[in-house]
């Protein structure tokens, strides 16, 4: 006699309990469903990531204030170098000083070089600038003035000390090496 | 997985999931830029309100440190109609001097060279100020005096008001 027939093994449908629709029959709600959620999905994420690309291009800083800026930036380094000089290494000074300037102050700066160079080596005496405050007053494409303070700490060889304090007017020009000053003038 | 949603809609979630990292990442970076002195310094970017303050800047800072030995409640009176907070304090430290003016025969005339903001952010400016004082004693001859001064001044309503008066150091 044959051996009773064993039933089949339980599928993974049959195991979960989720039962396949009988042929012909509409599909289920719930897989309809679990097919249309990744698309939604990214629906959502196309709008998301539309919305904070508009969000970036909108914040960004008004061009004046950029310029504005960058000017700042450069007019307080460069005011602080032409303040500054070691008599000890005049050279590096006055190669800063031509980097630093263009138009009739890089003229000026290259002009007085040697004069100055014997002068401070013969006084012995050293400079260092800061800036202590400083405003663009205006911006105009690729011009622009600032007025800024400036404390300049002289040390003499026997280490003497004294501080002086000036005001400048400045003009900056844009070069293709950034801002540069142009004029400067002691008011 | 892929089986049952099938490739497009694990390609779609794999595709949003880019797309909100890059949304997250913009949205942090413009908070970065909103925040940044560029953006909220409006100083020249909002040239109405600069040149608002700096108008209003000259004229009351040279309305305070002006005065004459002929009249000098009448000077107090006016510099105390532009000042206010911390600024009141530190006028109040030129009574011992404004007092000796009388004795000295003492007119200070001052003059706003050059102004300009270094910023300014809801309604308060901060001012660059270079300041000439020329002092006459008696039918002496002027003595100029040059000054330098940070001064912070705010919109109250319209009218501008100094706040405080530092020297930059």
């Amino acid at each position: 006699m044959a051996a009773p027939h064993k039933p089949a093994a339980p599928t993974a449908e049959t195991t979960s309990g989720a039962a396949a629709p009988p042929a012909g029959a509409a599909p289920h709600p719930v897989s309809r469903r679990r097919r249309i959620v990744p698309y939604t999905v990214l629906a959502v994420s196309i709008v998301f990531a539309g919305v904070a690309g508009a969000v970036y291009t909108t914040s960004a800083p008004p061009a004046v204030g950029s310029l504005r800026a960058a000017v700042s930036s450069a007019a307080t380094r460069e005011i602080a170098d032409l303040n500054t000089v070691s008599y000890q290494n005049v050279a590096a000074a006055e190669a800063l000083w031509g980097a630093d300037t263009t138009g009739a102050e890089h003229t000026s700066v290259l002009a007085i070089d040697k004069a100055a160079a014997t002068q401070i080596k013969r006084v012995k005496t050293s400079s260092a600038g800061t800036v202590t405050a400083l405003a663009v007053t205006a911006v105009n494409g690729d011009s622009a003035s600032v007025i800024a303070t400036v404390r300049v700490l002289q040390v003499s060889s026997t280490d003497q000390s004294n501080t002086v304090y000036n005001r400048y007017t400045a003009t900056l020009t844009l070069t293709s090496a950034g801002w540069k000053i142009s004029s400067l003038r002691d008011v | 997985m892929s089986s049952r949603l099938g490739r497009g809609a694990v390609a779609a979630l794999a595709f949003s999931l880019v797309l909100i990292g890059v949304g997250a990442w913009l949205l942090v970076a413009a908070a970065g830029r909103g925040s940044s002195p560029a953006a909220t310094n409006t100083a020249l970017t909002d040239a109405s309100t600069t040149s608002s303050a700096i108008s209003a800047v000259r004229t009351d800072m040279a309305r305070v440190y002006s005065y004459s030995y002929t009249d000098i409640p009448a000077a107090e009176a006016s510099a105390r109609r532009v000042l206010t907070g911390q600024a009141l304090a530190q006028y109040a430290t030129l009574s011992p001097m404004l007092g000796d003016a009388v004795s000295q025969q003492l007119t200070v005339t001052s003059t706003v060279t050059q102004a300009g903001v270094i910023s300014q952010s809801g309604g308060v400016a901060h001012v660059l100020v270079f300041l000439n004082q020329s002092a006459v004693r008696g039918s002496g001859k002027p003595n100029v005096v040059k000054a330098q001064l940070v001064v912070t001044a705010a919109d109250n309503g319209g009218q501008w008001r100094i706040v405080s008066i530092e020297v930059p150091s």
